[in-house]
């Protein structure tokens, strides 16, 4: 392995595991003394596309499994998130504000608007029938002083 | 929840998510379909982490209420979930108030 940084976690489709992967995903990228917010726009990217493979990837199914990889290089944490569900067949049309294939679960076609707006780059590839994998990187802008806040926010308490 | 007249405050717990919007989701039925509810307060003062299942579950509150005239509150929202309910447009169907008080009282 050249890439002594990286981590991954597989789990299943259970909503449970939406906190478990944020949480994960968090705990990781605090090596970087990220800020509070910062840590709170990662955990909310994370959860969107955790929650899509869950609701969208894997609908209706039990035995679906989700892969969260991370990886740090220098200031840049890179997460994706993969399942192999339904696959979209319009990433364009998906990524769209206020785009959602699923309104009687009270969904509202935010979560796309959200990893955008949180994360430096998302990038989406997808294939009907084969699956999804959502990239998505952030720059951290270190904070010196790592704080309680901080281990507050990560789930450190 | 608590129900005061025609209005019902829903206590946020302190992650919305998928889990904790199915919850909330499944208590506001309950209480709906017994009572006759009209306005709705979310009460967010302890909310510390919220994702796009939160801004779907009030949506769907707000789409059931304003049949009956009925509006839909948010009160004590912290800096970090006010700049997600900003950023999702929310605020054009749903009230922002400092406090549950302030909320009934325009109700
Ligand atoms: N992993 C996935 N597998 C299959 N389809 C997906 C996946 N992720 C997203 N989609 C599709 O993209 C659409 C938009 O996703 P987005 O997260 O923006 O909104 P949503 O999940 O429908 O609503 P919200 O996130 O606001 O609850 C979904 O409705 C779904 O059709
Ligand atoms: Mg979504």
């Amino acid at each position: 392995m050249d890439d002594i940084q990286k981590m991954s976690i597989e789990f299943g489709c259970e909503p449970a595991n939406e906190s478990f992967a944020r949480v994960a995903v968090a705990a990781y990228a605090a090596r970087l003394n990220p800020t509070v917010e910062e840590i709170s726009d990662i955990k909310t990217a994370v959860s969107e596309a955790v929650t899509n493979s869950i609701i969208h990837g894997y609908y209706g199914r039990k035995d679906g499994r989700i892969i969260v990889e991370c990886t740090i290089k220098e200031d840049k944490l890179t997460v994706s998130v993969s399942d192999r569900g339904v696959g979209i067949e319009d990433i364009d049309k998906a990524m769209e504000p206020m785009y959602t294939t699923r309104p009687e679960l009270e969904r509202s076609g935010m979560g796309f608007v959200f990893m955008e707006a949180f994360m430096d780059e998302v990038t989406v590839e997808s294939t009907a029938g084969e699956g999804t994998i959502v990239k998505m990187s952030r720059r951290i802008t270190s904070d010196e002083q790592i704080n309680n806040d901080t281990c507050m926010a990560v789930g450190y308490n | 929840m608590e129900i005061e007249d025609r209005n019902l405050i829903i206590h946020v717990g302190k992650e919305i998510d998928h889990m904790e919007a199915e919850r909330i989701r499944a208590d506001f039925e309950e209480c709906y379909m017994r009572r006759n509810i009209k306005n709705v307060i979310f009460d967010m003062s302890e909310v510390e982490f919220m994702d796009s299942s939160g801004i779907g579950m009030i949506i769907g509150k707000y789409m059931k209420v304003r049949y009956v005239g009925g509006k839909v509150f948010v009160t004590g929202v912290p800096d970090n979930i006010d700049r997600i309910l900003k950023m999702s447009g929310i605020y054009k169907i749903v009230t922002k108030r400092d406090n549950i008080f302030q909320a009934l009282r325009s109700c």
